[in-house]
């Protein structure tokens, strides 16, 4: 009786789920149904170790929480309850392997019994969380809601961060763990609008934490890492590059293993070190893109493939990437704002921070003759303004430098702004470093015509609306000190109803931006999804 | 190229506006370069191509509008598509003559097209406020009037040619009862109208338009006024142009061809269009369907990439 009720139980439990789900109330079978598993649940959970249905139970709820249980089809919860289960169930199975022996007359059907068993317990699980979501649940834990479970081509999106979520935290934790990576952990008060975000000390570096020499981790990645964390490399173009330099000497130290294709086992290798820099700087949509790319050319190798042969084509990947999508698009996105006159004689441009892009169109113009003059407008704490001012000045174009405060002091004066970006999103938003959108605000109230500069690599195919929902919060520390070298806020972690926010990106609308210029050429900034459709088109 | 050949296309021009007065600068332009691309005893493709680039500057120096220039890049580009394809350059030219009488069929239906679009948004009893002089803005009026929708205009009278009162005989002819109000009357006359619809000499990228000057003015006008701004434009007016502010229209599309060539200090002279920006355009009518400004950009890069 009990056999044959759980033998056909996983197929009842879909068609219950979905029924619930759908809104329908149970047929009196279905609950006489649900409350025999129940009983049967319960019985194994009492013959097992207390530890280890502790251990279930945790595993269990960060596998369902993450499950979007907000959407009407369940087939995806149900999918990834099973998909996750494997993974707990090495853990599971030994356990009610080693105190359920006797129940089960074989050993092959006692695995068979306990997987159907985890299954069971996932989708149980999942319906509590389902009814406990409507409740509390909802405040604390945003769903996760990947849009793709509307769409015939599952696509996966990244997911939002969720600190301040404890399944999702421990999650990372256990993935960090079995990849040997250090967890970093969390530094002082966040204001609550952005407790979801992680805030790092830079007085706390990942690498403490590590052996030397590391033998999971590279050391060229070790590097690259540390040099995220302490801000030698910034900017967006600067890290991708960067960052495809390690990998190219991670490929070039690398062997494959007895009995491994290095389609595979490469791509396994990187995901861990991927997870190192994420630790050490959460990753930038640029630097996403170009792993995504490597990814894909790293899985498209042959099996038939030599070795040398492998890695001399992935190395030659990675030159033609930097050297299509970086290098030759600021040369074609400098010469397309040049020649169509967007940098006319008597211009006065302003441009804010340091975008590697927009130095290189400004210096080209000035080669070429065009008269106009530069506004630098810089901001507090990172004071990168100071960087593009010495750049440009070097090259002999007349530069004034302002602060932000300032901004709306000397907009009557200017012509025209140049921002850079970060990334662009699918919604045709603008991520950028935090002060763009104001300045582009206030330069659309004084009617003053503001152009994005921006290569086609850092489109990303998220939609994001406020600068609240993914974002980065830098060192507060940074705050304390002042220009002058005083610290007025040198014991902010003491008073407890002070916070020090050090916001790294924010988000600009497409009103506001009349242009933007991709090597493509120039569009507004609403096309940028029609960009994404052609080049995945291309792909 | 040789001055004869220059003379012959610019007369051919001007006979093909004199025999049709209805047709598009843009079409007389490309059915020039179709009677040129027929004549040419070029040896090259490349040569072909650089002739017929240079056929159409000197056809702009004619006429300078927007749409002459568009219409020609629009023609080589359409032409050029299987240009590879043929190893024998007689049979290579045929069937760009093939394909450019096509582009001509294609184009001359396109004012009926846009004309089938737009009339339905004339409701009955509607009060339309135009600018100038556009036959296309015409065709659509006169679309309507034949669906027997009753409705009443008024026009602006467009100042320096007085274009306005040349729109205004064409709709009396139609039966449709016609006001010209002088152009500083627009933000009088506009709490009476319903609809704005005015024609475009070209369409940019950022999804705005190039037409006769006053157009900027009616647009804001009837954006504070929440009145529709609707434009009725072809598809060969779409130009790969974008415009931040008017400053930024190149000097070659705000003059008339003589001006150019005969004035002394441009400054002095006062430019004949104006750059309206998208967010002040509601809706684009054209035969490629009825657009969102920020839709143009879209059609923009199917067209020409």
């Amino acid at each position: 009786m009990a056999d044959s009720g759980v033998i056909d139980g996983p197929g009842r439990k879909d068609e219950i789920e979905r029924a619930k789900s759908e809104g329908k109330d149970l047929t009196k079978e279905e609950k006489q149904r649900l409350r025999k598993e129940k009983k049967q649940q319960k019985k194994i959970k009492e013959k097992k170790d207390d530890k280890a249905s502790q251990e279930n139970e945790k595993e269990k709820k960060p596998v369902t929480s993450a499950a979007p249980a907000s959407q009407p089809p369940t087939q995806p919860t149900v999918q990834k309850a099973p998909s996750a289960v494997p993974a707990t169930a090495p853990v599971s199975v030994p356990a009610s392997e080693a105190s359920v022996p006797a129940d089960k007359p074989t050993k092959t059907k006692a695995e068979l019994k306990a997987e159907r068993r985890a299954r069971q317990e996932a989708e149980r699980a999942s319906k509590q969380t389902k009814k406990g979501e409507t409740g509390q649940q909802a405040a604390t834990s945003k769903p996760k809601a990947p849009p793709s479970d509307l769409q015939p081509v599952v696509k996966r999106l990244p997911e939002h961060i969720q600190v301040d979520n404890p399944d999702v935290l421990k999650k990372l934790a256990k993935k960090l763990e079995r990849q040997q990576i250090p967890l970093r952990s969390d530094y002082g008060y966040k204001v609550s609008l952005f407790s979801h975000l992680h805030q790092y000390s830079r007085k706390a570096p990942l690498t403490q934490q590590l052996s030397i020499p590391s033998t999971v981790i590279h050391p060229a990645i070790v590097r690259l890492g540390l040099q995220y964390s302490h801000g030698i490399v910034a900017g967006s173009n600067a890290r991708s590059v960067a960052l495809l330099h390690a990998f190219k000497q991670v490929i070039r130290d690398y062997t494959t293993p007895q009995n491994e294709e290095l389609s595979r086992d490469l791509v396994n290798k990187l995901k861990p070190y991927i997870s190192f820099l994420n630790q050490c700087r959460p990753l930038s949509a640029s630097m996403g893109n170009a792993i995504k790319y490597i990814k894909k050319e790293i899985s498209n190798i042959p099996s038939n493939c030599k070795e040398d042969e492998a890695k001399n084509k992935l190395l030659n990947c990675i030159e033609s990437y930097i050297n299509e999508k970086i290098i030759l698009a600021g040369v074609a996105i400098a010469k397309c704002a040049i020649e169509k006159q967007k940098i006319s004689d008597g211009d006065v441009i302003l441009v804010y921070g340091c975008s590697s892009l927009v130095n290189h169109i400004l210096c080209k113009a000035f080669e070429k003759n065009r008269k106009f003059r530069v506004i630098v407008v810089d901001s507090r704490p990172r004071l990168e303004g100071k960087e593009a001012l010495r750049r440009l000045v070097q090259k002999g174009i007349s530069c004034t430098y302002v602060l932000i405060s300032a901004v709306s002091y000397i907009l009557p004066e200017v012509s025209k702004v140049f921002l850079g970006a970060h990334a662009l999103l699918a919604n045709g938003y603008v991520m950028s470093r935090v002060g763009t959108s104001q300045i582009a605000l206030v330069a659309k109230a004084f009617n003053v015509p503001v152009l994005v500069c921006c290569e086609t690599y850092k489109f990303c195919d998220r939609v994001q609306t406020d600068s609240f929902v993914s974002n980065e919060l830098d060192d507060p520390d940074d705050l304390i000190v002042t220009r002058k070298g005083t610290t007025p806020l040198e014991g902010w972690e003491n008073e407890s109803s002070l916070g020090l926010l050090n916001l790294v990106y924010d988000v600009t609308p497409p009103d506001f931006v009349d242009l933007v210029i991709t090597e493509l050429g120039m569009i507004p900034c609403t096309s940028v999804p029609v960009v994404l459709r052609v080049k995945n088109v291309d792909q | 190229m040789d001055y004869g050949t220059i003379k012959y296309l610019v007369e051919y021009f001007r006979d093909q506006m004199k025999k049709d007065p209805d047709m598009a600068s843009a079409v007389a332009a490309i059915r020039t370069l179709l009677e040129f691309l027929k004549r040419d005893k070029g040896e090259t493709i490349l040569g072909l191509r650089e002739s017929l680039t240079s056929a159409t500057d000197c056809l702009t120096g004619v006429d300078s509008s927007v749409a002459v220039s568009s219409g020609g890049e629009l023609f080589l580009r359409f032409i050029s598509l299987t240009s590879l394809e043929h190893q024998d350059l007689s049979r290579c030219k045929k069937v760009m003559e093939e394909r450019g009488e096509l582009f001509l069929e294609k184009i001359s239906m396109s004012r009926t097209k846009v004309a089938k679009l737009c009339h339905t948004f004339i409701k009955d009893g509607a009060k339309i406020l135009t600018h100038s002089y556009s036959r296309v803005v015409l065709r659509v009026l006169e679309k309507a009037a034949a669906e027997k929708k009753r409705f009443s205009v008024y026009v602006t009278e467009s100042q320096p040619d007085a274009a306005g009162q040349h729109m205004a005989e064409a709709l009396r002819k139609l039966n449709v009862p016609v006001t010209v109000v002088l152009d500083a009357a627009v933000g009088y006359v506009l709490e009476k109208v319903d609809l704005v619809i005015v024609g475009a000499e070209g369409v940019v990228e950022s999804g705005g338009i190039i037409n006769k000057i006053g157009t900027y003015q009616m647009a804001l006008c009837s954006k504070a006024h929440n009145k529709p701004f609707y434009v009725v434009a072809e598809s060969f007016k779409f130009v790969r142009l974008y415009p931040l502010n008017q400053q930024d229209v190149p000097d070659k599309f705000k003059y008339k061809a003589d001006t150019l060539k005969t004035a002394k200090n441009l400054s002095e002279e006062h430019p004949i269009i104006d750059y309206t920006p998208p967010s002040l355009i509601t809706l684009l009518f054209t035969d490629l369907g009825v657009l969102t400004p920020s839709a143009v950009s879209d059609e923009l890069i199917k067209l020409y990439l």
